[in-house]
């Protein structure tokens, strides 16, 4: 590409390690880099590594972060031609891509419609099926819970129930019998009202231990699509990914290709501009169905960045000055395998509740096959304010074996000290036989919950731990050297 | 004087048997020789216990110590024989300064940890509360609201929280 | 130094004979001290349990840094004294490491009549309190003493070395910057109240620790006031009311704990700059001293012997080797730290007086501390040596040693007789420890000479008396003399007394000294300069 770039400086309307990434793009590429950021993170890291910052208020430091007006001001203010919203908080807002397109700034993202069919789960459900996509058998959402529940006993069980303007697992319940289906049905309305305002649910059928396969897909806004092939993101805990692999574990070659085609497919359909993700659920036997589309950089985009080596968040920008995709599908392969751990504050051991703390010490592994992706800072508070994801540690091997290898190297040796987090924990799931041959579904941290607890150490190993422990302690060394040498040499003695 | 040290909610009684030629700890009576105890900062280190060595990497939190060792992360706090450190503080609760109750904030019988707030006085038209210097049972209010005091007037005590203790 | 070779049979009769004779004596002595620190009547620890008290004993274990030495003075003070009533005289006391400082640390034992001081109680206290100021030794009181025990009142109140004295050193000891502190775990009384009064620092124990000059009894029969121990000189109203303590203590480990982290506040003091190496172990085993220390006092042996099981790679340079041989001078190194012993090897004659003297001097020029290993039956009488001036070389020899100003150390090792006791600095020249093996005797001459002697007297009275005094009289008057005699000759007698720091056994004596060597280095060196030599 050799026309100029529109766009030479950049907000990132974002926090965090993912701030962090693109201003780490946007240096690459020559471009100023602009961070927002509320009071409460004036010295975080992604503040200090941009080239301006600009400050947002808001009550809560997550509400400045979603301040439309605000974000768009402090980019005209900054001069910034482009905002990049990262994942999470205005990413996927219609509104939000709608006004900075009204600002005359360029949005890196796709069509504010673009991002209203899609965020929505019924109309994105009905697209996908309209242009041949697979979507499992559901009833349309409603409120009328009544002919909800004889349309969803219809399709047979067991069957989903999901709030139709819901994420994130909230309003979502499995149902195996007719018995709790208008009661199940209740309560996801009630639930999804709360949350969303927007108590209709909707019900498809329920597959057993599915997989979560998804398609990286980058298109211009004119029609051209391209996939960079599928992750593998079953392994979840409360809904939420928190392993996240490229390519498919087990994926058939020819399955692979026709899941990737179907993404493709969509996002032809929908002239879809920027990086999206196709989500898909994969049953046991093969067949898959569509599951949604994030019209944004996703959190595990590195894994596909390893096996492609193609910069995804340099080709958003790219896509969206209109400078068209970096390569032709045909130019695309993959090679090796990539793993990403999401490093989240939270006590795995605790029905994974969020953890504060401080950062006391952090220590990242190091090697060229591991990108850890943070912007945490020794002596950091870790508070609640924020979503508990403090990094990502990502590994790439030359095959799947090699990378599960050198992931558990690597988190064995990452120290994030201060803060309790799911580093073990992920070891630990990592380390089941299950995981290494493959055997992956979304339930598989329930199924294997017994499993994955800590096993207890032997005495030995025990005694060891509890020595480096107890030399740790400032008071307990002072007690051991703290003695002057004639009274340490001859020791406990008694006349 | 000997240590405990809880680690993950196990409790352990550490003990120095040794200092020469090599430091020998005891953990509940089984000894080990530690060839090197290594430097005791924050971050990164190194011990050699039994001539195995051991990296591993550990910060002092105001909670106790944080380790990870072996790919595993452990909590482990140090408690001395007594160890009840807000016991240093006194049971009862003086006036610092002549004034009046604006608000009294616990009941009599209620168990406070060190620090609640017990009362809220005013005095020189200014307001202040009055915590708990330890943690314990509020034993007495000497004071209602609205009362005057004067400087040191006693205006209310805590009690442990162990039964037939101090004043027994 | 070259090491010292030893001419040891350890496979003779007499070795063997020497070993079993003197390991009974330690066992003799190891049963009475266990005596002594343990055997209570079960109601006595009973009745500390009741009140959530930790025995003496236990309490001065927890106080200590853990795997570090401990030296026990006196343990067997007063053993010879109240019908034995007052085992260790009632008190414990030692040299400790507490929070990586060498400490003197001073327990009352609320086990024996309620931690009543007798008069030897008094005496072993102030003796501790003299320690700690010679030696500059911060001093940790553990109270629990219900006062003086009053049917013996008028030994223990009023006399120049009886408790009074015990506050005045705790004055000059916190004057001369020697910190004190007191741990309140039960009663402080009367005069016991100004312990922790005069302490620089004191912890109290809620609930059982109180300090009042009179308790509620006494109050009462005073001005008919009726008022608890808890109101009266409780910890929570000294610690908030009178400041007469500075810490509560939840309970006796928590008191122990804090005590233990105030002195770890202590500055350390600066230890004189003494000539230190890296300590060896002898080569000789000490056990061999059991057979070197004669079954019979009668018996003599090679001091250096002894030397060679006391000293760093039994290495010793002697001073003289060949001149007044029955005085053994020479340098050495206990545990890295140098030293100058003299050791008897016989009677002192006029050239080991003038020997000895001069090593005296010499130790003082060089800034090492003397050791003197006494086996001394006196210096030598007669015409010929009071012509050759042996009382003034002796005299020599007195004076050098006790204007000294080099730490000074004894050990008792088999008799201690006349005025050798003197030049070998005996307890009257205030070295700062001495210890006795318990084989030791000690008295103004050996038992024989003294029965005969007495039993001589007590004769010649009965005959101006007109009693008839045949042979079977005389042999029971020397009978009876020599075993009321012996008795005050024995080691167990003179520490009873206080004459000395305790009894040790032998093997003990390298590590006994180096911690004794060790504390005394915290004091700086004494006054310049010597009397007037007779020549």
């Amino acid at each position: 590409m050799t026309t100029a770039n529109p766009i030479t400086k950049v907000l990132v309307a974002n926090r965090g390690e993912i701030a962090s990434r693109v201003i780490r793009a946007l240096r690459e590429m020559g471009l100023t880099s602009v961070a927002v950021h509320h009071s409460v993170e004036t010295n975080a890291r992604h503040v200090r590594e941009a080239d301006e910052a600009v400050e947002l208020t808001g009550e809560t430091p997550v509400a400045a972060h979603l301040d439309i007006e605000q974000i768009i001001a402090a980019a005209r203010k900054s001069g910034a031609e482009a905002i990049h919203p990262g994942y999470g908080f205005v990413s996927e807002n219609a509104d939000f891509a709608r006004a900075v397109e009204k600002a005359g700034l360029f949005f890196i993202g796709p069509a504010a419609d673009t991002i209203a069919l899609m965020g929505d789960k019924i109309s994105s459900r009905n697209f996908a099926r309209d242009h041949g996509v697979p979507v499992a058998p559901s009833v349309m959402p409603t409120d009328d819970l009544d002919s909800f529940a004889a349309e969803a006993a219809a399709i047979g069980f067991p069957l989903l129930i999901k709030a139709s303007a819901g994420g994130g697992g909230k309003g979502m319940s499995i149902v195996r019998g007719p018995d709790e289906l208008h009661e199940a049905a209740r309560r996801a309305s009630s639930e999804a009202q709360r949350y969303f305002g927007d108590g209709r649910v909707y019900a498809e059928l329920y597959i057993e231990r599915p997989r979560h396969i998804e398609v990286q897909v980058l298109g211009d806004g004119t029609g051209e699509v391209i996939h960079l092939f599928e992750r593998e993101c079953s392994i979840q805990r409360r809904f939420q990914k928190i392993i996240e692999e490229a390519p498919s574990s087990s994926l058939p070659k020819a399955l692979a290709a026709e899941i990737c085609d179907s993404a493709v497919q969509l996002a032809k359909a929908a002239n879809y501009r920027n990086a999206g993700t196709v989500e898909f659920i994969l049953a046991q036997d093969g067949r898959y169905f569509f599951l949604e589309m994030n019209t944004r950089l996703q959190v595990e985009h590195p894994v596909t960045e390893y096996i492609t080596g193609i910069d995804l968040v340099r080709a958003q920008i790219d896509v969206a000055a209109g400078r068209g995709l970096p390569c032709t599908q045909d130019q695309i392969t993959q090679s090796g395998h990539s793993i990403e751990c999401r490093i989240c504050a939270e006590n795995a051991d605790e029905d994974f509740r969020p953890e504060t703390g401080r950062i006391a010490f952090l220590s990242v592994p190091d090697a060229p096959w591991i990108r850890f992706e943070h912007a945490l800072d020794q002596g950091q508070k870790v508070t609640a304010d924020f979503d508990p994801m403090l990094a990502k540690l990502v590994v790439h091997g030359d095959d799947r074996e090699q990378a599960i290898n050198r992931a558990l190297a690597a988190l064995s040796e990452l120290a994030v000290l201060g803060v309790t987090t799911n580093i073990d924990y992920l070891s630990r799931v990592i380390a089941t036989p299950e995981f290494r041959v493959g055997d992956l579904h979304t339930a598989f941290v329930n199924e294997h919950a017994e499993a994955l607890k800590p096993d207890k150490l032997d005495p030995a190993d025990m005694d060891r731990v509890l020595i480096a422990a107890a030399l740790s302690f400032h008071e307990f060394r002072h007690l051991i050297f703290d003695v002057p040498e004639l009274q340490a040499t001859i020791g406990h003695w008694r006349n | 004087m000997a240590f405990r040290i809880v680690l993950d909610g196990i409790e352990r009684e550490i003990d120095i048997i040794r200092r020469r030629p090599h430091l020998v700890l005891s953990i509940n009576g089984r000894e080990h020789v530690v060839q090197n105890p290594g430097d005791g900062k924050t971050g990164l280190g190194t011990l050699t216990i039994a001539d195995q060595s051991l990296k591993f990497a550990q910060v002092e939190t105001p909670e106790g110590v944080v380790l990870r060792l072996g790919g595993r992360t452990y909590s482990a706090e140090l408690l001395a024989e007594g160890e009840a450190s807000d016991n240093m503080a006194s049971s009862n609760l003086h006036a610092p300064m002549p004034g009046a109750v604006v608000a009294i904030d616990v009941a009599i019988g209620d168990t406070v940890a060190t620090g609640d707030a017990i009362l809220t006085i005013e005095s020189m038209k200014l307001q202040m509360v009055l915590s708990a210097p330890r943690a314990g049972i509020v034993e007495n209010i000497l004071v209602a609201e609205g009362e005057s005091f004067g400087k040191d007037q006693l205006l209310a005590n805590l009690a442990d929280e162990t039964e037939g203790d101090a004043n027994a | 130094m070259r090491k010292i070779q030893s001419k040891l049979n350890t496979n003779s009769p007499d070795f063997m004979s020497n070993a079993a004779h003197n390991r009974r004596l330690v066992a003799e002595f190891r049963e009475k001290q266990e005596a002594a620190r343990h055997t209570r009547p079960q109601r006595d620890f009973d009745r500390l349990e009741k009140q959530g008290k930790m025995p003496p004993r236990k309490r001065v274990e927890m106080l200590l840094d853990p795997g570090t030495p401990f030296l026990e003075l006196s343990s067997l003070a007063a053993n010879r004294a109240y019908n034995g009533d007052s085992p260790s005289a009632s008190s414990i006391v030692g040299i400790g490491t507490v929070s990586g400082r060498e400490v003197l640390i001073r327990a009352d034992d609320p086990t024996v009549k309620g931690g009543a001081w007798f008069p030897l109680t008094a005496k072993k206290i102030v003796r501790a309190l003299d320690i700690a100021l010679e030696n500059h030794l911060p001093v940790i009181h553990l109270c629990d003493s219900a006062g003086g025990f009053l049917q013996l009142q008028s030994e223990v109140f009023p006399d120049k070395f009886a408790a009074g004295r015990i506050f005045r050193n705790q004055s000059i000891l916190s004057k001369k910057g020697i910190k004190q502190l007191s741990i309140v775990f039960g009663h402080c009384t009367a005069g016991g109240a100004y312990i922790p009064g005069l302490s620089d620092y004191s912890v109290i124990v809620r609930g059982t620790g109180a300090v009042f000059l009179g308790g509620p009894p006494l109050v009462k029969a005073a001005t008919g006031e009726e008022v608890s121990v808890e109101e009266l000189g409780g910890a929570e109203m000294h610690t908030s009311v009178s400041g007469t303590c500075d810490y509560p203590a939840r309970d006796e480990a928590d008191a122990i704990r804090i005590g233990r982290e105030i002195v770890s506040q202590w500055d350390r003091p600066k230890k004189w700059d003494f000539q230190q190496e890296a300590p060896e172990a002898p080569a000789y085993d000490s056990e061999e001293l059991y057979g070197i220390i004669p079954n019979d006092i009668k018996k003599s042996f090679d001091v250096r012997e002894i030397i060679a099981r006391l000293v760093d790679g039994s290495r010793f340079h002697e001073y003289q080797p060949n001149y007044g041989q029955t005085l053994v001078c020479g340098f050495a190194n206990i545990w890295g730290m140098k030293v100058g012993i003299l050791g008897n090897n016989g009677v002192l004659f006029n050239e080991s007086s003038l020997k000895g003297a001069h090593f005296i001097e010499l130790c003082n020029q060089n800034n090492t501390p003397l050791l003197f290993l006494q086996n001394i039956t006196g210096y030598m009488i007669g015409r010929e040596y009071e012509r050759r001036g042996i009382t003034k070389d002796g005299a020599k020899m007195i004076m050098a040693q006790s204007c000294s100003r080099v730490p000074k150390f004894t050990v008792m090792c088999n008799g201690s007789f006349g005025a050798g006791n003197y030049g070998m600095c005996g307890r009257a020249f205030d070295g700062r420890f001495l210890f006795t093996w318990p084989n030791h005797q000690i008295g103004v001459m050996g038992g024989d000479q003294a029965a005969n002697t007495l039993a001589e007297v007590k004769a010649n009275q009965m005959r101006r008396n007109g009693e008839t005094v045949d042979d079977t009289v005389i042999q029971s008057l020397w009978e009876d003399t020599r075993k009321a005699y012996e008795d005050q000759l024995s080691a167990y007698y003179s520490t009873s007394q206080l004459w000395d720091d305790g009894i040790i056994d032998p093997v003990d004596t390298r590590n006994a000294l180096a911690i004794a060597m060790s504390a005394a280095m915290n004091a700086p060196l004494g006054d310049d300069g010597y009397g007037v030599f007779r020549f």
